[in-house]
């Protein structure tokens, strides 16, 4: 396998609570632990899907590969050097290379700038567009991700919701990058503008030969574009490896969980107990041992003492988990509606 | 009407000043509630799902109004109350829990206080009744140490927890028919599965009615008994849950399903989703027929006639399609 184009080696990050905010911790030792020694690795051309519930790291993991967070510890390489060492110009570069997508448009696009100013602004930031090239290279952009070209003219608030997330994702494209990060960049959009968004990502990944971490808390969707998934809970991966496979075989109690919880794998009437009970704990104080015991049904013993090491399920799929409970009856699938397309066609 | 109807709805229809003419938010929905059902609406957003349901309990936002309709409970017109009946009914009648508990809760009262108001008004019961009955509530819907609980202030709990205490206000007053505006939207799944799993069992144990509005038709599939799909403030299918989502006669309804992104646990499937062309319709720029038509991939130019009505070919599932009908037959 040829050297991964991203890899993450134990990265912690740690929110100190003191430090900001209103001062309401002043005198605690109250510190907020997003990270706890996260390692992964983006291949070349591969989507990457990062699934976890809120308060589990995502965004934090999101932030520190482009460099808005700095880990206390462990390091994030891009092409084997750590981005956090790197020169000036070096920096720069790694920075127009990796670009995020975030959640939500309406807050990431300046309301006062034309989508034309917006797109061509990282355009020429990049050097990839001059004065007098600059509309020819916005239209380009605005094609890549089927927008019309008169939607440069227009403001943010004039556009859609799913209009706004392409011209976000046109003008990280202006950066010409390597790798994409998307931190719930379709979770703001209604189902049928979100399939729409779901498919320009993977078509933008198969012309652009783009390596994409995609990030969500919805692991249907997570399913439906990544090869690989990591599961991630309190700071940790708890889960990894080919999609089909943690699916199918799924070997975390969490993964189980999350399967287990999906709407639609259980039917009205049918008597049941949650999936999972209680809620996540708080990442001011993350249990020891395992850190998901204490939500666990088949804690035991050694559990609240030993921190679980990674086993194997199979090759690259592992689990953190010290008993690997063997996965319950096959997450009910709703049957596929038949199309109506063969009766009323 | 069949006697076990609890709540009936005809004709509702909620108009938003807007020039040259008023924007149509729901236009002419119609739907019945039995008793001890939860009934689904599902839509995407400005299907006119929230509007709906907001004016079955008195609260049109903004300068909007119902214009036309009614909506029968108990011998009761809601749509008729003015302001003053409306604090009699509203959480005795109908009761409603929101999708942001944080915005919906208020901030300045403990849990404990908001819950003794509610009890002491609707209930009637004096200071020491009350607090005890909230206990009693707050136990019901899964809050541990529910007596501690009753001095904690919406900030100090999680998500999950303040839409548990949202449901407890919402079934404090004993209502026939529980509203419910994405209640589980804003939260994880995990902690979505069990909110599910709560109102499930109240409504079951309470015997109350349910609308869970939705844009999520899987939880609308899971949580529902009957369920209304709604696009550009009309009702384009209403049926039994299961033959909506397994036999739909809408073609919004085939398509919409087919944009869901499913957990793939087999071979990989193809990744692509099935998507529907174009936007969701302008709601001041409707065209005359099926709102649906400019993006339906079975238009034929009688989809341009107006009026469109919900057509029932059997009580159990009816489509708006007025070329349903033509496939039916062959």
């Amino acid at each position: 396998m040829t050297e991964p184009l991203l890899v993450l080696t134990d990265v912690h990050k740690r929110f100190d609570l003191r430090a900001g905010g209103l001062g309401i911790f002043r005198g605690s030792s109250a510190s907020l632990v997003a990270l706890d020694g996260v390692s992964l690795e983006l291949h070349e051309q591969e989507i990457l899907g990062v699934v976890g519930e809120s308060g589990s790291g995502k965004s934090t993991l999101a932030k520190a590969i482009v460099r808005l967070n700095r880990p206390e510890s462990g390091t994030v390489a891009y092409r084997g050097r750590d981005v956090f060492a790197l020169e000036r110009r070096d920096a720069a570069e790694t920075t127009r290379r990796i670009q995020l997508i975030y959640q939500d448009p309406y807050s990431s696009l300046n309301p006062r700038m034309k989508v034309k100013s917006a797109i061509g602004e990282a355009a020429r930031v990049h050097r990839y567009a001059e004065r007098s090239t600059v509309d020819a290279v916005v239209k380009e952009l605005l094609s890549k991700v089927h927008l019309a070209p008169g939607v440069a003219e227009l403001y943010p608030r004039e556009l859609s919701g799913g209009q706004r997330q392409r011209v976000a994702i046109a003008r990280a494209l202006a950066a010409r990058p390597e790798i994409l990060i998307a931190d719930e960049a379709v979770s703001a959009l209604d189902v049928s503008v979100q399939a729409q968004v779901l498919n320009l990502l993977l078509e933008l990944q198969q012309e652009l030969k783009l390596a994409v971490l995609f990030i969500s808390h919805q692991l249907a969707v997570v399913s439906q574009v990544a090869s690989r998934i990591a599961v991630m809970y309190l700071g940790r991966i708890v889960e990894t490896g080919p999609v089909e496979e943690v699916f199918h075989r799924p070997s975390h109690p969490y993964t189980q969980a999350l399967l287990a919880a999906q709407p639609g794998a259980h039917r009205r009437g049918e008597q049941r107990v949650p999936a999972l009970r209680g809620e996540i704990p708080s990442p001011m104080d993350i249990p020891a041992g395992c850190r998901f015991r204490t939500r666990c049904r088949f804690a035991e013993e050694r559990c609240a003492s030993i921190d679980p090491p990674a086993a194997q399920v199979a090759p690259d799929h592992l689990a953190w988990c010290h008993v690997l409970p063997p996965p319950a009856a096959p997450p009910h699938v709703p049957v596929e509606p038949s199309r109506l397309g063969d009766a009323a066609g | 009407m069949s006697s076990d109807v609890v709540l009936r709805v005809t004709d509702l229809t909620v108009e938003f000043p807007s020039a040259p003419r008023p924007v149509r938010a729901a236009d002419g929905v119609g739907f019945e509630v039995r008793a001890s059902e939860i009934l689904g609406i599902v839509g995407e957003s400005g299907s006119g799902k929230s509007v709906t349901l907001r004016s079955l309990i008195g609260l049109v936002p903004g300068t909007g109004a119902v214009v036309a309709g009614s909506a029968v409970l108990d011998g009761t017109d809601l749509l008729a109350l003015d302001g003053k009946s409306w604090a009699q009914h509203r959480g005795s009648s109908v009761s409603m829990v929101f999708q942001d508990a944080m915005s919906s809760l208020n901030p300045v009262m403990s849990i404990g206080q908001q819950l003794c108001e509610v009890l002491r008004i609707k209930g009637g019961l004096g200071a020491k009744d009350a607090f005890e009955t909230g206990v009693g509530l707050l136990e019901r819907v899964g809050i541990s140490a529910a007596r501690q609980r009753m001095a904690n202030f919406p900030h100090e709990l999680s998500g999950g927890m303040r839409q548990r205490v949202m449901i407890a206000l919402a079934i404090a007053g004993d209502p026939k028919v529980l509203l419910a505006d994405e209640p589980t939207t804003a939260l994880d799944v995990t902690i979505q599965d069990q909110i599910l799993a709560l109102l499930a069992d109240l409504q079951d144990s309470l015997g109350m009615s349910m609308i869970l509005v939705s844009h999520d038709l899987d939880v609308i599939g899971q949580a529902c008994d009957h369920v209304c799909v709604m696009y550009a403030g009309r009702v384009l299918e209403y049926g039994t849950a299961e033959e909506v989502l397994r036999t739909p006669r809408h073609p919004y309804t085939a398509a919409l399903l087919a944009s869901v992104p499913r957990v793939r646990t087999g071979e990989a499937a193809q990744r692509r989703l099935a998507t529907i062309g174009g936007q969701p319709p302008e709601l001041d720029q409707l065209p005359p027929g099926c709102p649906f038509a400019p993006r339906c991939p079975h238009v034929a130019p009688q989809c341009a006639q107006a009026p469109m009505t919900l057509d029932r070919p059997s009580p159990a599932h009816g489509t708006a399609c007025i070329r349903w009908g033509d496939s039916a037959d062959d």
